[in-house]
């Protein structure tokens, strides 16, 4: 047998006894989180079926970027697992190095779950609908909270912001057709339960 | 705001929730309108949860992993534990996983430049 013939066979066998020993699943965002709820549910799964603990392991920081950098650097023999959420995917844009490629550093394995994003205001706010509250907040500041840099609904957020008639994204330009005002957006730096705030001038 | 974490805010009337940004509208609230419905036509936006390997890690773990998780996910108790965390279901093969990611970092990198996002 060739020796690349050989390495194939090991590498077979190694896979049929895959897992023989705890793995590990990093979830790269604090316990209680909705990450982290989905990894401990589906791990309590995984257990049962394959016979080892899945043991998840919270390493938070960066929007992600520490536990995912983490995992790409890991033994690629299928006992470190990475949970993580769709910031994976923004943080591959939103930061020059994230330290690693999404694409290339990870095989994409499964996708659980998923939920939709959502626009949310105080029961005390006077507009009604989405059409409403961008209407009425003509010239003022906006300012909105989303669960962090990287995540989809701060680019959800930053997405209604940039809805001006100068806009190249198509994503907001109907409702944004025919008005004039300036607008402008930033993230200011914020440490609360809601970590990345974001001021929006319409 | 991914749904989740304000939910039971907006159930209990706390929070109004103006738009959601799937195709459809939602079974955990169902007056609230779609994106599209709201007059915002082409915001589809999901906050997923994702499993990865390191790159080089042998196609056949990556294949039990895939099948383990998507038979976890077809489990009652598990889907009952994900809508009450207003999660749905999605699994699929590590094929489509990996495509919808390069949309995804494709589509996101667009809205990024588009709006200037930077990090905290």
């Amino acid at each position: 047998m060739s020796r690349r013939g050989l390495a194939l066979s090991a590498g077979a066998c190694f896979a049929q006894d895959w897992p023989n020993k705890p793995v590990r699943v990093i979830v790269p965002f604090m316990p209680g989180g909705p990450v982290d709820i989905i990894a401990r549910i589906v791990g309590a799964k995984l257990n049962d079926a394959l016979g080892q603990q899945f043991v998840v392991e919270n390493r938070a920081g960066a929007g992600g970027n520490i536990g995912a950098a983490a995992v790409a650097k890991s033994a690629p023999d299928g006992y470190t697992v990475l949970m993580t959420s769709s910031a994976i995917v923004v943080n591959a844009s939103l930061y020059s190095d994230p330290g690693y490629n999404a694409e290339r550093d990870f095989i994409a394995v499964a996708i659980p779950a998923s939920q939709p994003n959502m626009i949310i205001v105080t029961a005390s706010e006077p507009a009604r609908t989405l059409p409403e509250l961008i209407s009425q907040s003509q010239g003022k500041k906006i300012a909105f909270a989303s669960p962090g840099s990287g995540t989809t609904p701060h680019l959800t957020g930053k997405t209604s912001c940039a809805s001006s008639p100068s806009s190249t994204s198509p994503r907001f330009t109907s409702a944004a057709r025919g008005r004039r005002s300036r607008r402008s957006c930033r993230a200011s730096r914020r440490s609360a339960a809601w970590r990345s705030r974001g001021r929006c001038r319409r | 705001m991914a749904i989740s974490g304000p939910l039971p805010q907006v159930k209990a009337g706390r929070l109004r929730a103006l738009a959601v940004s799937s195709a459809k509208r939602i079974p955990a609230l169902p007056d609230v309108p779609t994106f599209a419905e709201a007059g915002f036509p082409g915001v589809e936006d999901y906050t997923w949860v994702g499993v990865f390997l390191p790159a080089g890690t042998p196609a056949p773990i990556a294949q039990k992993l895939n099948a383990a998780v998507n038979r976890a996910i077809e489990s009652p108790d598990v889907r009952e534990r994900l809508a009450s965390n207003a999660f749905d279901p999605v699994g699929g093969s590590p094929q489509q996983f990996a495509d919808y990611v390069k949309a995804e970092i494709a589509k996101w990198a667009k809205v990024v430049r588009d709006t200037g996002a930077k990090p905290d």
